[in-house]
């Protein structure tokens, strides 16, 4: 078994920044299109065929929603057929999108993060601005020609609608949110002799990691007694570093894309990281493997993830990938990640965007749209947040009574009420007014894969032996820089 | 803080003392805690709290304590009873051997015998003294002695030293020093023991304390000047000296990086070695021989560099790959048996010699290249060690093709008999293996229906996607992969484990990969014989 094949997550970076970079050359084989106006009615006796390119995350059940929301949808609109492709990580489909968009074989509904969206509209008018579909009287957000009852634009929490704001255009909508979250190994955390506080911290993080990192004559670490042990796994380093950076109050970019993360500030971070690299308390997905696999066979204490990972984590976690017989039996924490400042803490806002691509075939673009809005339905809302550690996007699925009674039943079993799961989607609810994002562009999708690689160089770096000082920051700077094509993205006009 | 403080006082006495008596010769043990701020000095990565042979925090360990002003060998009288704390006599006599030395605690009365291997410069009736026999070496520092004895120092020379064992910031050492010739004894010069092999194994290395020592084959690494300029080599350990002080430079295993000295009171500016180290060059590979002296890690004296001889064999054997520690820089040959689909200017490759294997992911390859890797050619890779979810494998590699090589496909090793056995079978990662007789058994699609195969390990992917399929071997199931970058959905292995049906006994081989447990990488299916 391999759920997380890294062939994929590793290989497509350079790949996408030339890629990405054709893009901004070609804008396409053709003729370019006509922005897409909503200038005609929809014909409900015109057959049209829809593509929806969906992420899962490697969770049948999703696979399983998606389906019947397909299925629902179009038993409501009959002429419309819905044909989904299913991915199981966002670089392939980017990677995908990238290459269609070449030939003019775009989906017409695809999964994506606003960063990824940025890259694709530096293509001419590949990409449908939604805001006056979501106007529409008769199409729109509570249209009055809806053949189901539709949120409102009130009812989709206004911070991640802002989310899907580019370039002063509503080209995604949100789907779900979901942030990173700390999970801890309780029990050795306290076997260590250690309180977890209400908000961790990095320094308590370091200090305990460090702590465990201490080893019995025989060469097991003293605290599960097995041989490995890594105390603390970040899964995703370039939120590490974005995370950090905003928690310091330090710059990384802005909307204008100027580049900001290569500070003295980054590089203080990186000597952090560098020392705790050094003595192996710390490695990151990229370097050591999944986090979580680590975490539940008792060999780390502290494992960030996405809270849209929960139902891996544990002890109890309902999907595995590692032999049950490893499974060490422990408490878990599912805490905010770490922070400077626990007054003030900050944390990433993420999860999966929709987009519509823009078709020759307007029936397809009002099709595509209607889809889009049931996907915001209660129904379609509630039933995927349940999968994972997520959160509907709309007030109209959070206070549901359906939804309340959900969260409100952590616990009572190991599937759809683990605990650790619907522990993982309150923390995102309870801390909806500490989320950020970062600004989107053409080629914010690299400087935030430059991000995490700065802290991946410099961790693989120490645990070679080699020195990291200022002049192999100053190296790694400048390469990022151009290994990551940074000093070609440009901010991205309105189409 | 503490250790800053120490560094402080440490300063701040050489200071005092220059300012007292700048007559006097510059006391190199007082200049060296400055000197060698492991912040600044290297052994660059070397955590001093690791390379302490004592495990003893070099903050722990005040400077003052050792405070030659305080340790004045005029001060020792050695006409005292040598009488240790627990009021037990020692025989005079009996000299102890090395091991007793090494078990005697820190700050007790040693008295050993052995043979000069080299001094530095007498001065104010006191002499450093570099000592060997047999079985270990020696340190004695500022042993207390004559003008007219000092002259007669010469290597190979036995002499009987009493003194008291003292560490400083990792150097152990015997301090407050007598000693006296052995009248009639033979004479012995100790041969260089190289210790390369160990340089980076800090427990091995620190047996050998202040051996005479050789090592092969490092390279000189920059070290930086005063100004911030990459230079290879510094003159005092900061660069703020001048010609005829003391020489620092980097050298690196490959892996690690070590700081040399060429102590001035050893070597002075007019001997060969002084001359060779102001002549290297970054990049330079060089043989050196010298004293194993520690401070905060190993940092050799220095007393004769060459140019490196060349190697017989300068890559690894399995052995020694299979040796190496995680994340340390490997260099193997070994033939290619297959690899995975070129992208990007990368190459997944399955590799193998007679000896064992080796599983290179995304070495970097241009696509011409990719294309010459065929089955059986020898290529030499240069990369690191590391570990992904218990696949053991060579990461940022790049390799070069050994010209003129043989080629050789290894045939492929039944590993049936082992496959319960992860002791054995982790003997054969990576190796081109067959299977006999397993049974397909069933693997759960996304419906939770039985079926013989998936696409990808949940089910959730479709034709052209990995194929993963479970096999038993009557005992365990295991978890068996067509990865589709290695054989793709138009090959022979592809389409037959689409056809697989449950219950089916097949005989399989494909390349032993790892992945939480083992998961090999399927080339071919067949039928049970």
């Amino acid at each position: 078994m391999n759920a997380f094949k890294r062939i994929i997550s590793l290989s497509v970076i350079i790949c996408l920044c030339v890629a990405s970079l054709a893009l901004v050359s070609c804008h396409g084989r053709g003729p370019a299109k006509e922005e897409f106006k909503i200038d005609e009615e929809f014909n409900y006796d015109e057959k049209v065929e829809i593509t929806f390119w969906a992420k899962n995350d490697s969770n049948n059940i999703q696979k399983g929603i998606y389906n019947k929301a397909a299925e629902d949808f179009c038993k409501l609109y009959p002429n419309i057929t819905v044909n989904i492709k299913f991915y199981t990580d966002y670089g392939t489909i980017y990677n995908d999108v990238i290459t269609n968009i070449q030939t003019d074989t775009t989906p017409n509904v695809c999964i994506s993060y606003p960063d990824h969206i940025a890259t694709y509209m530096t293509g001419e008018n590949i990409m449908v601005a939604m805001d006056d579909l979501m106007r529409d009287s008769r199409y729109g957000f509570g249209g009055s020609e809806l053949k189901f009852d539709g949120v409102t634009k009130e009812e989709i929490i206004p911070q991640f609608l802002g989310e899907g704001q580019i370039a002063g255009k509503q080209y995604a909508m949100p789907f779900m949110r979901s942030t990173e979250a700390c999970y801890v190994n309780k029990t050795y955390v306290e076997a260590l002799g250690y309180t977890i506080p209400e908000t961790l911290t990095w320094d308590f993080i370091w200090e305990v990691s460090e702590a465990a990192m201490q080893k019995n004559a025989d060469g097991t670490f003293k605290v599960n007694g097995q041989k490995t042990m890594i105390p603390f796994i970040y899964k995703s380093t370039d939120n590490m570093m974005i995370q950090m950076l905003a928690q310091k109050g330090a710059p990384y970019s802005t909307s204008n894309a100027e580049i900001k993360l290569f500070n003295d500030t980054t590089k203080e971070l990186l000597y952090e990281i560098a020392e705790h690299a050094e003595s192996r308390a710390f490695s990151t997905f990229k370097i050591s493997s999944y986090p979580g696999n680590y975490f539940n066979a008792g060999q780390c204490l502290f494992a960030v993830d996405s809270t849209a990972g929960a139902t891996w984590i544990g002890s109890d976690a309902p999907l595995i990938d590692i032999d049950k017989e490893n499974l060490v039996d422990f408490e878990t924490a599912v805490m905010t990640i770490p922070q400077f400042n626990a007054e003030s803490p900050k944390m990433i806002s993420q999860g999966p965007s929709i987009c519509i691509f823009n078709k020759e075939n307007t029936q397809e673009v009002i099709a595509s749209w209607f889809f889009v809005q049931y996907l915001l339905t209660n129904e379609v809302q509630i039933a995927y947040a349940q999968t994972e550690g997520y959160v509907p996007v709309t007030s109209a699925a959070q206070n549901s009574a359906e939804y309340k009674d959900y969260l409100s039943r952590a616990g009572e079993d190991n599937d759809t009420y683990y605990d650790v799961k619907i522990a993982a989607s309150k923390l995102l609810i309870d801390n909806v007014e500490y989320t950020f994002t970062t600004p989107v562009f053409a080629g914010s999708a690299s400087l935030r894969d430059a991000a995490g690689q700065l802290i991946e160089e410099v961790t693989k770096a120490k645990r070679r032996g080699k020195t990291v000082d200022d002049a192999f920051i100053a190296d790694l700077y400048e390469n990022m820089v151009a290994l990551y094509k940074l000093d070609q993205v440009k901010a991205v006009e309105g189409e | 803080m503490k250790k800053f403080l120490a560094l402080l006082f440490v300063f701040a006495m050489v200071l005092a003392l220059a300012a007292c008596n700048p007559a006097e010769k510059d006391d190199s043990k007082e200049t060296k805690p400055a000197a060698t701020d492991p912040a600044e000095t290297n052994p660059s990565e070397t955590n001093p709290a690791q390379t302490n042979p004592a495990g003893t925090d070099p903050a722990e360990t005040d400077p003052a304590e050792t405070d030659p002003a305080e340790t004045d060998p005029a001060e020792t009288d050695p006409t005292d009873d040598p009488e240790t704390e627990g009021g037990e006599q020692v025989d005079p006599n009996a000299a102890m051997t090395y091991e007793e030395y090494v078990a005697a605690a820190m700050d007790s009365e040693v008295v050993i015998e052995a043979y000069v291997q080299a001094t530095q410069s007498w001065w104010d009736n006191k002499i450093v003294a570099y000592l060997q026999d047999k079985d270990g070496a020696y340190f004695a520092y500022n042993m207390a002695c004559t003008e007219e004895d000092a002259a007669k120092l010469v290597p190979g020379t036995k002499i009987r030293v009493t003194g008291y064992k003292g560490e400083y910031s990792g150097e152990v050492e015997i301090l407050d020093a007598t000693f006296t010739f052995v009248e009639g004894a033979d004479t012995y010069i100790a041969p260089a023991t190289d210790v390369t092999a160990v340089l980076a194994n800090e427990t091995e290395l620190t047996k050998h304390m202040n051996k005479f020592v050789s090592f092969k084959g490092l390279t000189v690494v920059a070290s930086k000047d005063a100004d911030g300029n990459d230079v290879p080599f510094l003159y005092k350990w900061n660069g703020s000296g001048e010609d005829g002080d003391d020489l620092y430079f980097n050298v690196s295993d490959g892996t690690n990086t070590y700081s040399f000295t060429v102590e001035s009171y050893l070597c002075g500016k007019d001997t060969a070695v002084y001359q060779a180290v102001k002549a290297l060059k970054i990049g330079d590979v060089i043989d050196a021989e010298g004293f194993l002296y520690w401070y905060n890690g190993v940092n050799p004296h220095i007393t004769s560099v060459a140019p490196a001889a060349p190697a017989a064999r300068d890559y690894m054997t399995y052995d020694e790959y299979v040796a190496a520690d995680m994340d340390a820089e490997v260099v193997i040959e070994a033939y290619v048996q297959a690899t995975q689909s070129w992208w990007d200017n990368k190459i997944v490759a399955y590799l193998q010699d007679k000896d064992g294997a080796y599983f290179a992911y995304n070495m970097a390859c241009t696509q011409d290249d990719a294309a010459k890797l065929v089955p059986g050619t020898k290529i030499r890779v240069t990369g690191y060690k590391g570990e992904y979810s218990g696949e053991v494998e060579i990461l940022d590699a790049t390799f070069t093709f050994v010209e003129g090589a043989d080629t050789y496909i290894a045939p492929a090793t039944d590993v049936t008999a082992v496959l319960a056995n992860e002791t054995e079978l982790i003997k054969h990662m990576n190796k081109f293996v067959s299977f006999k007789g397993l049974t397909v058994v069933a693997s759960k699609d996304a419906n939770g229906n039985d079926v013989p195969f998936l696409y990808k390990w949940n089910g959730s992917g479709e034709d052209g996607d990995d194929l993963y399929f479970n096999v038993s071997d009557g005992t365990n199931t295991y978890s068996f992969t067509v990865e589709s970058y290695l054989c793709g959905k138009d090959t022979a292995v592809y389409q037959a484990v689409k056809a697989l049906k449950i219950g089916d006994v097949i005989d399989a081989e494909g390349f032993l990969y790892w992945y939480n447990g083992v998961n090999p990488h399927i080339t071919s299916v067949t039928a049970a014989e």
